[in-house]
Formats: structure tokens, C-alpha cells, sequence
């Protein structure tokens, strides 16, 4: 074999490998694109609504109550407003009080504040429970028992949500 | 009970709700003294109820009778005589740069999403959404929570289009994804039910962005259905601050929350005034219609026999919507209601329900007249909003070549034919 074969034989090969090399590379570097993006950082913005510091839940006493399930008519009651809730004074004991045991209408609840009224009957025997079970549905009003419940209840046992 | 009325009050709340309330409580600024007995309480013995009674609340461990008493006689608190209101940080308008993978990883794992891949909302994206209305982007649009008592977030024409983008909608979609939007009615509401929705167009636009009202409407066969509804489900989840067994009760959930019945009323076919002229608008104006309920029975027949024998077997809260195809329709009409808000109130009368009234039935036409049937549903109608107003002077941004899905082969009174040789 002489060195000029041997030399168009190497150069040709060099020709080759080279292209497989470099074809190799650029199919590398397609197959690489996609981890190529991925190093690269994009800038996208947040999805997520802003606090409004506006709770959903009736402004006044004499609001519809199925108000809030309407954004139209929803009174809306601000952060600051809020601050006004303020709970009731305590009782200095249960001892003769009139307790009420509202059943607000999920279900179960009426037997659950049933078995309470055996317990206090059994074990406070001094208390006297009144079991009411409101109107309409869990979202309705019920203006004439809220009205008993100001006039009548020294304290209110409210159940079962959930 | 307690600031109104003034009288002491122990709510009791199962164990299972008992994150959700004392989140409640203190978001408002009012520690309620609850107490929290195993759950459930339906549907179990009255022994159980009993050792419950007897027994600890599982959350604090305290015997549950003590709490209750407690609830009621032990003195107010300094900090319950001046509860602090937790006030939330407002957000960033951008992220923090990153990779897509690791966005979209983000996005999944913050429950941004609806599950399903999202469009990133970058920059250039949502400037080019932007571009479907002439409004400011930081025009505030409305305030949504999908419960009734917490927080509300409010969001801007940017955040709806943000979202926009993330549903994989286009510029041509967002006038009617902002008019959902300026609702403020979250299409998934927080209930332990599990709600669905339903948002139907009508109007011009249903045409001009080529939303589907015929074969298959609220199926997977159409873009803009597809992508108008699941933005409203990404604003549900995003602006209403849905987080499941966080904020979201719902106990089984709901297949139609991903795009939310989303359609157009089939104008075309239907024999009476469209619904949104029914409801005030008049005929060239475009609108969107909110509609949400449980119950969905998806064969029926469209005669007025047929609707009572509906509304009599289901059980609804005294509200139904019933969805025509336009074959249904015509029967309806042939039997004498050329106006369905008086079917509504003949309906009504017929049921001698004392909770029916007319209002509460509503009728939408939908369909592509290869069947007459009826869906029938326990829908309430919330309110229907202009489309018009979201749309920019120069018309809907209309891309150069509009991405649309294959048109359904229309048919006209049950006849199909195309002349097709088989």
C-alpha cells in the first residue's frame, strides 16, 4: 500500500467521521434544545387575585341572609368594620339558666343536640334546655327565633355544622 | 348570636371543618369558643352520638361537655375582647425567574392549575391577551372567594388575562372570559356538595370567535367553549382562592368544573327570543349567562308532561334550568308556549309546588337537533353580563388565522343528509 493510497484513504475517513461527528452534534444539539430551554429563565406573572381586606358575610343584623350567596346583593363588610364583632358577656354559671340548643339543619344534628339535652337533664339537672331546630334550610333566616333566642335564652349551644 | 344579639353563644362544629372555622374566626377577628365532636355526626347510631356526647373533643382533647360549658361561662379574654384581624401581604406581580419546567412545576404544585399543562403566563403572552380589550390592565374587574365569608380577592383585567393565557385561550376569547369574570361568581363554591356550573353565550360573539351552541356544545369538540370555560375554573381557583380540603369542601366533586358546561344558546334554531333578550339585552348585544346547581339528568323528553314528571322525580331546591336542544323546542312550542318564560310560569303552576316560582325555571336551547331531548337540571340562574363592554373599539382581536376545531355538519329539523355518496 503506498503512502499516497494510504494518505487519500485517511483523509477521506478523516471526511467521514468528521461528518458523523458533526451531524451527531447538531442531532445532539436538537435533542439538547429542549434542556437547553429549560436552563434558560422566563419571567411569567403571578395568577393569584389580591387580598381586598372585603370579607363576604352580611353587613347588618337586618340583611337577607342568602344575600351572601349573591355577589350582587352580597353585603360586604370591610376589615376595619370587622373589628366592631365583639362577643357577648359570660354567664357565671349554668346553674337555672335557660340554655337553647339550636339544630341549624345539617343532618345529624337534631340527634346529636338531643343526646346533649339527656346529658344536661342527667348531669345539670339545674339547666334548663330548650331544643329548637330553625326554619327553612341551614341558609335561611329566621328573624322570629333569633328574636326568641335575644328575649328568652341566657345562652345558646348552636350545632352541628359539618 | 354573640355581637348582635348579645347572648353567649358555643357553636359546635364537626372535628372535620375545624381548620376551616378557626381560619375563619381569625380572619375576621373573632375567636369563637367552638367545639368540635368527632365527625360525622349524620347517619351514625345514637350510641355513637352519645359517646361523642360523653367523650373529648379529638381537636383539643378537652371532654366535650367541659368545652361547651366553658364556651359559655368562662370569662372573656383580653385577646377575645380585642381580636386582631390577620391581614395577607399583597403579591408580586411577577415570579421569581425560572426555568418553564420548573414554573410549570411551580404552578402544579401551588394548585394553580387545574391539573391539566397550562400555558405560562409570560410577559409577552399576556401582552399580546391584553391586546383583546381596549380596558387598563389594572382596572379592577371584580372580588371573588369561593366561600361566603372569607376574604375576598379582588383581580384586574391583567390577572383575568393572565389566567386567560394559562387556559390556553387567545385575544379573541378574553372580552367574554373578562365578562365571567365581572360576575364575581366563582364557578366552584366552596359547598361540601359538589356544584357545578354552567355559562352560556349569546349574542354576535358566539359566532365571531366560533363558539359551538349545536352538536356536541358542551362536549370537547370546540376551542373556544373549551378554553372560555376552563379559564373560568382557573379564576375560580386563582381568584376565589380554591384550595382543596382547605377552602374547597366539596366531597366528591365535579367532572363539569373543568370547563363548566361552557356554549353558546343555538340562536339559530331555537323558536323563541334568545335567553339574554329574555333577560333585558337586546338581540345584537353579546352576553354571558351564569348558571350553577348540582343536578344534572341528561335524557328527558321535551314535552310539558315530560318537564313535570322531570321537576317531580328530582330533587331540587326549587329552581331548575332545562336545557332544549331546539328539536325539543319546537315540540314545546307546537304544544302551545311560543314564550318559555310563560312555560316557566305554567310549569310552576302545574307543579302546585308553594316553593316554584317562574323565576326559578329557565330554559336555554342548546343542541344539535339529532335528538330532541332535554337536559334537565337544578340550576339556578345568577345573572347574565355584558360581553360588549370588554370588546375593543376596532371589534374582537381576531387572530390573522384563527385556531379552530372542525365544524360540526349542521343539520336542519333532524334532516342530515349531506349528499354524500357512502
Amino acid at each position: 500500500m503506498s503512502s499516497s493510497h494510504f494518505n487519500a484513504r485517511t483523509f477521506l475517513g478523516g471526511i467521514i467521521i468528521s461528518t458523523v461527528i458533526l451531524t451527531s452534534c447538531i442531532g445532539y444539539k436538537r435533542l439538547v434544545g429542549s434542556a437547553g430551554s429549560e436552563a434558560t429563565k422566563v419571567t411569567v406573572l403571578d395568577p393569584r387575585g389580591q387580598p381586598s381586606g372585603i370579607f363576604g358575610r352580611r353587613g347588618t343584623p337586618d340583611s337577607h341572609m342568602m344575600a351572601i350567596f349573591n355577589p350582587e346583593t352580597h353585603p360586604t363588610i370591610s376589615r376595619d368594620e370587622l373589628v366592631s364583632l365583639r362577643m357577648a358577656p359570660r354567664l357565671d354559671s349554668l346553674d337555672k339558666k335557660t340554655i337553647y340548643l339550636v339544630n341549624t339543619g345539617f343532618a345529624g344534628a337534631k340527634e346529636f343536640l338531643e343526646e346533649l339535652q339527656v346529658w344536661f337533664s342527667k348531669n345539670m339537672p339545674s339547666v334548663k334546655t330548650v331544643l329548637r331546630t330553625k326554619g327553612g334550610t341551614m341558609f335561611s333566616d329566621s328573624p322570629d327565633l333569633w328574636a326568641e333566642l335575644k328575649n328568652k335564652a341566657d345562652g345558646v349551644v348552636f350545632g352541628v355544622g359539618g | 348570636m354573640e355581637g348582635e344579639y348579645g347572648v353567649p353563644t358555643a357553636p359546635i362544629v364537626t372535628a372535620r371543618f375545624a381548620e376551616y372555622v378557626i381560619r375563619d374566626g381569625h380572619s375576621h377577628g373573632m375567636n369563637l369558643r367552638w367545639t368540635f365532636p368527632p365527625y360525622p355526626v349524620a347517619w351514625v347510631s345514637r350510641e355513637t352520638l352519645r359517646q361523642y356526647v360523653q367523650g373529648n373533643d379529638p381537636v383539643t382533647g378537652v371532654k366535650l361537655m367541659a368545652e361547651i360549658i366553658n364556651a359559655l361561662t368562662k370569662p372573656i379574654t383580653e385577646a377575645e375582647k380585642n381580636p386582631e384581624i390577620t391581614q395577607k401581604p399583597r403579591r408580586a406581580r411577577l415570579l421569581e425567574p425560572d426555568s418553564e419546567a420548573n414554573l410549570n412545576r411551580l404552578f402544579l404544585r401551588n394548585g394553580w392549575t387545574d391539573g391539566l399543562p397550562i400555558v405560562l403566563p409570560t410577559e409577552e403572552r399576556v401582552a399580546e391577551m391584553l391586546t383583546g380589550t381596549d380596558h387598563d390592565p389594572q382596572e379592577v374587574v371584580g372580588k371573588m372567594s369561593i366561600t361566603t365569608h372569607e376574604e375576598m380577592k379582588d383581580y384586574t383585567v391583567e390577572k383575568v388575562a393572565i389566567n386567560a393565557v394559562m387556559a390556553g385561550a387567545r385575544p379573541e376569547h378574553l372580552p367574554v372570559i373578562l365578562a365571567i369574570a365581572s360576575t364575581q361568581h366563582a364557578a366552584m363554591p366552596s359547598s361540601t356538595g359538589s356544584y357545578g356550573s354552567m355559562v352560556v353565550a349569546n349574542g354576535p360573539v358566539a359566532k365571531t370567535i366560533g363558539m359551538n351552541s349545536g352538536v356536541g356544545a358542551m362536549g370537547p369538540f370546540n376551542y373556544a367553549n373549551s378554553v372560555i370555560g376552563r379559564a373560568w375554573t382557573l379564576m375560580s381557583i386563582n381568584f376565589g382562592d380554591a384550595r382543596a380540603g382547605d377552602t374547597f369542601m366539596a366531597t366528591i366533586g365535579n367532572g363539569l368544573s373543568f370547563t363548566n358546561q361552557c356554549c353558546a344558546e343555538n340562536e339559530g334554531k331555537s323558536p323563541w327570543k334568545p335567553f339574554h333578550v329574555r333577560k333585558g339585552f337586546k338581540a345584537s348585544e353579546s352576553t354571558v349567562s351564569i348558571f350553577r346547581g348540582w343536578n344534572v339528568v341528561t335524557l328527558g323528553i321535551g314535552t310539558t308532561d315530560g318537564l313535570l314528571q322531570r321537576m317531580k322525580t328530582f330533587d331540587s331546591m326549587g329552581t331548575y334550568t332545562f336545557v332544549v336542544d331546539p328539536l325539543a323546542a319546537k315540540a314545546l312550542k307546537a304544544e302551545g308556549w311560543s314564550d318559555p318564560d310563560k312555560l316557566s310560569k305554567g310549569l310552576a303552576e302545574k307543579s302546585k309546588s308553594p316553593f316554584l316560582k317562574p323565576e326559578g325555571i329557565n330554559f336555554i336551547v342548546v343542541g344539535g337537533e339529532t335528538n330532541p331531548i332535554v337536559h334537565t337540571t337544578d340550576y339556578v340562574y345568577y345573572k347574565t353580563a355584558s360581553v360588549d363592554r370588554w370588546i375593543p373599539k376596532g371589534g374582537i382581536k381576531l387572530d390573522k388565522k384563527p385556531l379552530r376545531m372542525p365544524a360540526y355538519h349542521e343539520c336542519e329539523d333532524g334532516l342530515c343528509f349531506t349528499g354524500q355518496k357512502q
